[in-house]
């Protein structure tokens, strides 16, 4: 029982970077598009690189 | 005519015509040098694998003359902006022509490719593409032309404030949920545990740690999931006004406190968990509202692109030549012609005329328009061709324009939810004094749960499941037809199309596909074929009519020049080729012009008879092709026992065989669209609730006028703007589909308000004797709730109504 007093807290902590992260996800717009993920895994390359070069452009400029 | 397919479009490939491109060692048919160009310009950029990832065919493509370079305009707007951005310039587009995600790989593949774009992506929801591009290396009208290369329509596009508001809105819904979700989550787990060991079993400090743990996870549900809760009621008991969401104010705000205070002084009961749960279904409920309201706008957005891109305007020489329609300033004269939608507010110059301004006022009576009235952007001008002054341009009358429609969604739609609110003010009421009672009650008499059950009450009568009932049906019905290529744009029409027990077709363009082609020629006089042909094809180049689409030979440009043409509306047109006098166009129009008798000819086509001043030379026979779907779509409709009806403006030969063929028993042949309005309305005095099914801008007003008007595939942007149901996919079961699907979602209401019902009334008198305990109360109102999404979410999947 007494472990409880660690395992609780330990599972609060959790709870908290789960709800950080799904509101990062939310608000990065990383649900905007819920249909075009699945049909876009099928492309080749070069569009995935495209992809990459703008993330990397807006992490920058974030 | 050919059944041979377009390699590109799908259309049939006309005969006579040679436009073909070779692919994977293949000559491949092309019914237009448009497709032509296009699949070129596809297998040129080595993006050919398109043809073989797409799962439907593309638009058939229009080729655009050079000359016109409407897209121009668009690279001064460009400049502006980029003093407001820093280097890279992003712009919204959009889309239009996709069928399919090829289409969005292609697109996204060519355009990725173009120099000084660095990134173009699509939405696949929305359809709506965000492009960044360097704007020293590529112009607005180059992306926009590397669009059309591939042969889709893009047009640049501003993020409306409202859509901007609704985005955010829909984010702040989601993560409260996940809020919610994640630490409701934790307390349940917590609660559970002590529900099963029972809280003496455990020892008083860990039950406290336990409670302060709970406490800690209930906070933030209530201080940031809830928030919009307590905002709303505060602002209904400023108004006196009470709806839905004080009782549920004071339920999460009494057990909260109650919680805690009971932690603090560690005695009695907490409910904290009651308290999330609470929070939880609520927030579920009400995002499925606010998706019904989301849908409802966006069907609206795609109203407002009706507006037109082009003007007729004159220039400094007195030429009316086509501008883009942005680009008209106040004072510049314009011609509009009869058919056309106005461009921007004017005022009449020259010309009589009617319009309609359905899209704007909702007002059906086309409106007669004389010199000096004014007309609105975006209305439709009916009758005939006048000129015009512009009064006011730009964001004023667009954006008022687009408010205007997006408000009349808005108003139009939530009936049931106005009425759902009436009610809900007594419900409150009632609520709040039942639970009034129950509280003073106990306390009165020295109960000691008086808390506990007062809340229980306050709970267990919240009428969550009587909220949800309809609007998660609908939702449910609405995104279910979306899938089907059924665009439902007022909520209202599911409820109406189920009680509908007369369905009226038009024939041209909604049961038929509206592209004649020629099937025979008789010669009635010492003439040749060819010739009769190209007087013919010079003739119909002056007429908007379809039929005249069947005339166009492909093998160039027409061959004779027609002067002084009268056009008679629907009936036929005359000029004068090389001196002589032709009349082109019905039979009873030639026999009113000449003053003769004719034989009566077509029997299952349209015949169009060309003759000179004097006599008969030839009569065309046109056939229409029927669209796909409508005999089976006929006899499920006469199986469900509606009736079914045949109103055109035909020609009573091609009428009579088309009923006759698909088995419809009413027809009428040879109405205007004042004829047809009248029909419809002799039907609606009858007590029959009539459903419009069209395609054109004659029907317009019918389509307002019905009870529920249903706009076909491939119809006009004005036939679209005044239905309540949009088929996408070119199939008319679509229609008998929806039919039957609206009434299984009216079978589903009914089940939730009879549950929602039932429940409520069976719960309260248990919880006042106290026989439910808080938590109990609050797991019997998620589980009705529960009961009827999942009821409204038969709906969504269930794949067997198609049959």
């Amino acid at each position: 029982m007494i472990s409880l007093y660690l395992l609780i807290p330990l599972s609060a902590l959790l709870v908290v970077l789960i709800v950080y992260i799904f509101l990062w996800a939310v608000r990065s717009g990383q649900f905007d598009d819920m249909e075009g993920p699945a049909h876009r895994i099928l492309d080749e390359e070069e569009v995935n690189v495209n992809r990459e070069k703008e993330k990397s452009e807006s992490e920058e400029k974030g | 005519m050919s059944d041979t397919p377009c390699f590109h479009c799908g259309l049939p490939v006309p005969k006579n015509t040679h436009f073909s491109i070779d692919f994977e060692g293949l000559s491949r048919p092309m019914c237009c040098p448009g497709c032509e160009a296009v699949a070129e310009s596809i297998i040129e950029n080595g993006l050919a694998s398109f043809y073989s990832k797409r799962t439907a065919f593309s638009p058939q493509v229009e080729l655009v003359p050079d000359s016109l370079q409407i897209d121009k305009d668009y690279d001064l707007d460009e400049a502006e902006k980029l003093v407001a951005s820093g280097k890279l310039l992003e712009n919204s587009l959009i889309i239009d022509g996709i069928t399919c995600s090829a289409c969005i790989w292609l697109l996204e593949k060519h355009l990725s490719k173009q120099q000084g774009i660095s990134s173009f992506t699509i939405n696949y929801a929305t359809r709506r593409a965000l492009v960044r591009s360097d704007p020293n290396l590529i112009k607005m009208s180059q992306v926009l032309a590397a669009v059309r290369d591939v042969g889709y329509q893009a047009h640049p596009y501003q993020v409306g404030e409202q859509q901007q508001h609704l985005q955010q809105e829909r984010k702040d819904f989601i993560s409260r949920i996940a809020v919610a979700l994640f630490c409701g989550m934790q307390v349940m787990m917590i609660t559970i545990g002590l529900y099963l060991t029972g809280a003496k079993d455990i020892s008083p400090s860990m039950l406290l740690f336990l409670r302060w743990v709970s406490f800690a996870f209930t906070v933030p549900v209530v201080l940031y999931s809830a928030k919009s809760f307590f905002y709303a009621a505060w602002r209904d008991l400023k108004q006196l006004r009470p709806g839905m969401d004080v009782p549920v104010s004071l339920g999460i705000f009494g057990a909260f406190s109650a919680s805690l205070f009971n932690t603090i002084s560690v005695t009695g009961e907490t409910y904290y968990e009651s308290v999330c749960m609470f929070v939880i279904f609520l927030l579920l409920a009400r995002y499925v509202e606010f998706l019904t309201r989301l849908y409802a706008v966006h069907s609206s957005e795609r109203i407002t692109q009706a507006a037109p891109v082009t003007a007729l305007k004159q220039n400094e020489l007195g030429i009316y030549e086509a501008v883009l329609a942005k680009s008209l300033h106040i004072g510049d004269k314009v011609q509009i012609n009869a058919g056309a939608i106005i461009p921007a507010d004017v005022t009449i110059l020259s010309g009589v005329t009617s319009v309609d301004e359905s899209i704007l006022t909702g007002e059906n009576e086309p409106l007669a328009k004389h010199v000096g009235d004014s007309l609105l952007g975006g209305s439709h001008n009916i009758d005939s061709v006048v000129f015009a002054e512009v009064n006011c341009v730009g964001e004023q009358s667009t954006l008022s324009t687009i408010t205007r429609l997006v408000d009349r969604a808005y108003a139009d739609k939530p009936a049931w939810v106005q009425r759902a609110d009436r009610y809900a003010v007594f419900f409150v009421w009632g609520i709040v004094l039942v639970t009034g009672l129950t509280a003073w009650y106990g306390y009165s008499n020295g109960i000691a749960d008086w808390f506990s059950i007062s809340l229980s009450v306050l709970v267990v009568t919240c009428p969550c499941a009587l909220s949800l009932a309809t609007p998660t049906a609908y939702t449910a019905a609405m995104s279910a037809l979306f899938e089907r290529g059924v665009v439902v744009t007022k909520g209202n029409a599911v409820e109406t199309l189920a009680l509908a027990d007369h369905i009226i077709f038009d024939k041209t363009g909604t049961l038929t596909e509206g592209s004649m082609s020629l099937l025979s020629c008789t010669l009635l006089a010492d003439v040749d074929e060819q010739s009769v042909l190209d007087i013919a094809e010079s003739l119909e180049q002056y007429s908007d009519h379809p039929i005249a689409k069947a005339f166009q030979q492909k093998n160039g440009a027409v061959k004779l020049q027609a002067t002084d043409v009268n056009y008679k509306n629907g009936a036929g047109l005359s000029a004068i080729i090389d001196n002589q006098q032709y009349h082109l166009g019905s039979i009873a129009f030639i026999e009113q012009q000449l003053d003769i008798t004719m034989a009566n000819y077509g029997g299952q086509a349209t015949p169009v008879v060309l003759a000179t001043a004097q006599q008969a030379l030839a009569v065309f026979e046109i056939r229409d092709v029927v669209r796909a779907g409508v005999p089976e779509l006929i006899k499920n409709l006469v199986n469900m026992g509606k009736k079914v009806s045949l109103l055109s403006g035909d020609h009573q030969g091609s009428v009579k065989w088309l009923a006759n063929k698909m088995g419809i028993e009413n027809y009428w042949s040879g109405l205007t669209p004042a004829e047809k309005l009248q029909k419809l309305e002799a039907f609606q005095q009858l007590g029959e609730k009539v459903v419009m099914v069209g395609d054109g801008v004659n029907d317009a007003p019918v389509l307002a006028k019905a009870d529920v008007s249903i706009s076909v595939a491939n119809a006009s942007q004005l036939a679209r703007a005044s239905s309540d149901i949009l088929i996408l996919a070119d199939d008319m079961k679509n229609i008998s589909q929806t039919i039957r699907f609206s009434a299984k979602t009216n079978a589903v209401i009914h089940q939730n308000l009879a549950w929602a019902l039932v429940y409520n009334i069976g719960a309260l008198p248990l919880a006042i004797a106290g026989y439910v305990e808080p938590w109990q109360a609050a797991l019997g109102m998620s589980v009705s709730s529960l009961v009827v999404v999942l009821n409204s979410f038969r709906l969504r999947f269930s794949r067997k109504i198609n049959d």
